[in-house]
């Protein structure tokens, strides 16, 4: 390198100093325009979404009863106390059945989607009633199938008298052993029709010249679902296997409306099981320790999807 | 470059003048001589009594012109008790709350309802409301820190029409019992109706209904109110027996009566569907002889456990009045509050809302309301020393949870009646109440 390019450089080394502070500042007043603009956003979420887990873990380590003035640090025996306990035991089981309840709904709500994906006559018709249940609401949606679910008037125990079918003559609802497995299924005509319409935007999002490529290849229907469709739709599938296992894991609504975690505690699930401990029995100490475990599941599991999401794309 | 803030500031300045001159205006104080606004927070919600309090308080408004009385209901009943706990810590609204009793105990143990003591020395309340009326709402050192309205006793309905067309009476022995429940099974009729649906309270009642019958009323009120007793002791397992018994040895009731509520357990029994209705209260009553005025009914007490002291109902308390201790209208809030037991409120509240509020020197006899609701009215205000005491008034949110959860764990077959009555023993010692 010549003296003089080396000069040259120095120069406009002196010459960019200036410029890089100009340009330092620019960057400076955009972050302050952008932290300006963001401000709201920021506090909302302190406000309604980091406050509220500090103050649940907070709250986990107290024995506080909901209402009293004083609160007693307990460190983490409130955690200690849950994991030995029984009822918190079965309500993590019976979660995973309640979650595999809406794994059954993806896997009916992509088989429907497919089906309405060709157009049959009236697709529109059918994608509208699928939807139904979901536009009732899980509070509607329980109340209408408890109704059906009752022994005196219930439609399916008459329904069960007349055709000689025991188990629903005898309102499985009732019973410790059944009564989750009813949840499930409810839960499963409540939430697929959610799943359809997922699913069949996905669909109608796909290439079709992709599938036209498939036809002339030879790939009859079934080749082209399995080796076409099925791989092109992995993202939209596991965000509903994502949005499966997060709403099952916080289900709370058609439960309480159905049995309130009964007969005894056969139905109770984690949000339940918190729900009955913070305000059936004043205890929010252990509801919030129930609180965050279901916080760490529900993290644990999201970061694991989206670690294989990233992997996969 | 400051003009707009000063003028925003000057601004500000001016609205909270005028704010505070408003609010000035509007609330005043108890001796202010303006007319004050009284905030009245309820869980009323039932079409006859909301429309004969709503008569009661214009009636109060127009005594005393210079109170209005704003008044919310709460829907569903289960939101006020964490409502009016919050509502009280944080300020002096509502002046007035009427809520369960163990809301009002809540709020008063934590320094934040008002001492009525003194209330009652002025307005005569020791007087004019029954003793048993004012217990509920009494702190085991004597302080009274509410006025309960809604008494109630439990036992269980009978329709006696279908009992004499399966010719039988109402029964009284367990043997009766189990005799009674298999000639009604063997004519398609449910024996006993029952909804354990709803949160499972129905069990503080099927565990009190025997107990005050093994042990007499004034020993069922020692144990429950004073801990004077074991849930483990022999009797008291010989009596929660005999309804576990009814149950799987005598198929007395729905199996599976936790999928209904109360009211289809009602229908079920006014359809002449259930011979019986259990637990039955005597807010009951009236509706029911209302619903099904062809058919005759009695209300009695549970079943005469084996070496126990006879036959006898439970009594209860709906909800109470509580004053906010930082109400600043505490003068109106308690001239409200006197005023709902006046006797001819009660009497009142007795026709149109089917409340039984706790006054003396009601004649029940010449009220307008169904002879059904008048046998229960006659023991609730003129022998209510012969009934016990619902438990579920005197314990800890965590020992009720426990009541209604492992009762119908017992009723399913999950756990024995030992391990219930061990389980119960066991937090009942750990509660401070």
């Amino acid at each position: 390198m010549s003296s003089h390019s080396l000069a040259g450089a120095v120069r406009s080394g002196a010459g960019s100093a200036p410029r890089a502070r100009k340009a330092g500042k620019g960057v400076h007043r955009s972050q302050i325009t952008g932290l300006v603009f963001a401000t709201p956003a920021i506090v909302l979420v302190a406000v309604f979404v980091i406050y509220p887990i500090v103050g649940t873990v907070a709250l986990s380590l107290t024995d506080w009863d909901g209402f009293s003035p004083t609160r007693t640090f307990v460190g983490l025996q409130n955690f200690a106390d849950i994991l030995a306990d029984g009822t918190f035991q079965a309500s993590v089981v019976r979660n995973l059945i309640y979650i595999g309840g809406f794994f059954v709904s993806v896997v009916l709500g992509f088989a429907i989607a497919v089906l309405l994906w060709v157009r049959p006559r009236g697709w529109v018709v059918f994608r509208t009633v699928f939807l139904i249940p979901e536009m009732l609401g899980p509070a509607i949606v329980g109340l209408v199938w408890l109704r059906l679910w009752q022994p005196a008037n219930g439609g399916l125990a008459a329904l069960g008298d007349a055709l000689h079918i025991p188990v629903l003559a005898s309102s499985p609802l009732a019973s410790p052993g059944g009564a989750i497995w009813v949840l499930a299924l409810t839960q499963v005509w409540a939430s697929t029709g959610f799943f359809v319409v997922v699913a069949l935007g996905g669909l109608q999002s796909l290439d079709p010249s992709l599938l036209d490529a498939a036809a002339v290849d030879g790939a009859g229907r079934w080749q082209r679902l399995r080796y076409v469709v099925i791989p092109s739709m992995r993202p939209f599938l596991a965000l509903m296997t994502m949005l499966a296992t997060i709403a099952g894991l916080k289900a709370f609504d058609l439960v309480w409306v159905m049995t309130q975690g009964g007969p005894g505690n056969a139905t109770q699930l984690l949000g339940t099981y918190a729900y009955t401990k913070a305000f059936s029995q004043s205890d929010f100490g252990h509801a919030s320790a129930i609180a965050c475990v279901m916080v760490l599941i529900a993290l644990a599991f999201t970061l694991l999807t989206g670690r294989r999401n990233v992997r996969d794309s | 470059m400051f003009r707009p803030l000063r003028g925003l500031v000057a601004a500000g300045a001016a609205g909270v003048v005028l704010a505070a001159v408003l609010t000035g205006c509007s609330s005043g104080g108890d001796s202010g001589g303006g007319k004050i606004t009284l905030t009245y927070w309820n869980q009323i919600t039932s079409t006859d009594t909301t429309k004969a309090e709503d008569a009661i308080i214009a009636e109060f408004e127009k005594e005393h012109p210079d109170i209005t009385v704003k008044q919310t209901r709460y829907q569903p009943q289960a939101q006020l008790p964490s409502l009016a706990k919050n509502a009280f810590r944080s300020g002096s609204t509502p002046d007035v709350v009427y809520a369960e009793v163990s809301t009002g105990r809540d709020l008063f143990n934590a320094g934040l309802a008002l001492d009525l003591d003194a209330a009652a020395k002025t307005y005569g309340w020791k007087d004019r409301i029954t003793p048993s009326g004012l217990a509920w709402t009494t702190t085991a050192d004597g302080k009274l820190y509410g006025l309960g309205l809604e008494s109630e006793l439990s036992g269980v309905l009978w329709n006696t029409t279908l009992l004499d067309k399966l010719g039988t009476k109402v029964p009284t022995t367990v043997d009766e019992l189990t005799s009674f429940c298999q000639a009604a099974r063997k004519n398609d009729l449910v024996p006993i109706a029952t909804g354990a649906g709803g949160g499972g309270w129905i069990w503080y009642f099927y565990l009190g209904l025997p107990i005050v019958n093994a042990l007499g009323p004034q020993a069922e009120k020692d144990f429950v109110s004073h801990k004077s007793g074991k849930w483990t002791d022999p009797e008291i397992k010989t009596a929660v027996q005999t309804v576990f018994d009814a149950a799987k040895k005598a198929d007395c009731f729905i199996p599976e009566m936790s999928t209904l509520d109360n009211g289809a357990a009602i229908d079920m029994l006014t359809g002449n569907k259930a011979v019986a209705l259990a637990p039955a209260f005597t807010g009951n009553l009236g509706p029911v002889a209302a619903a099904d005025p062809k058919s005759a009914y009695d209300f009695a007490p549970w079943v005469a456990v084996p070496g126990g002291k006879g036959q006898f109902n439970l009594q209860g308390m709906g909800s109470a009045f509580v004053v906010n201790k930082k109400s600043e209208h505490q003068k109106a809030a308690l001239e409200f509050v006197d005023f709902m037991f006046q006797k001819d409120i009660a009497e009142q509240y007795i026709e149109k809302a089917g409340f039984l509020p706790p006054v003396t020197g009601i004649d029940v006899d010449a009220l307008r309301i169904p002879d059904l609701f008048k046998q229960g009215a006659d023991i609730l205000i003129n022998h209510s020393e012969d009934t016990g005491t619902t438990v579920d008034l005197v314990s800890s949110d965590k020992f009720n949870d426990l009541i209604g959860r492992e009762g119908q764990e017992v009723f399913d077959g999950q756990i024995t009646v030992d391990q219930y009555l061990k389980d119960l023993q066991a937090q009942w010692v750990k509660d401070k109440i």
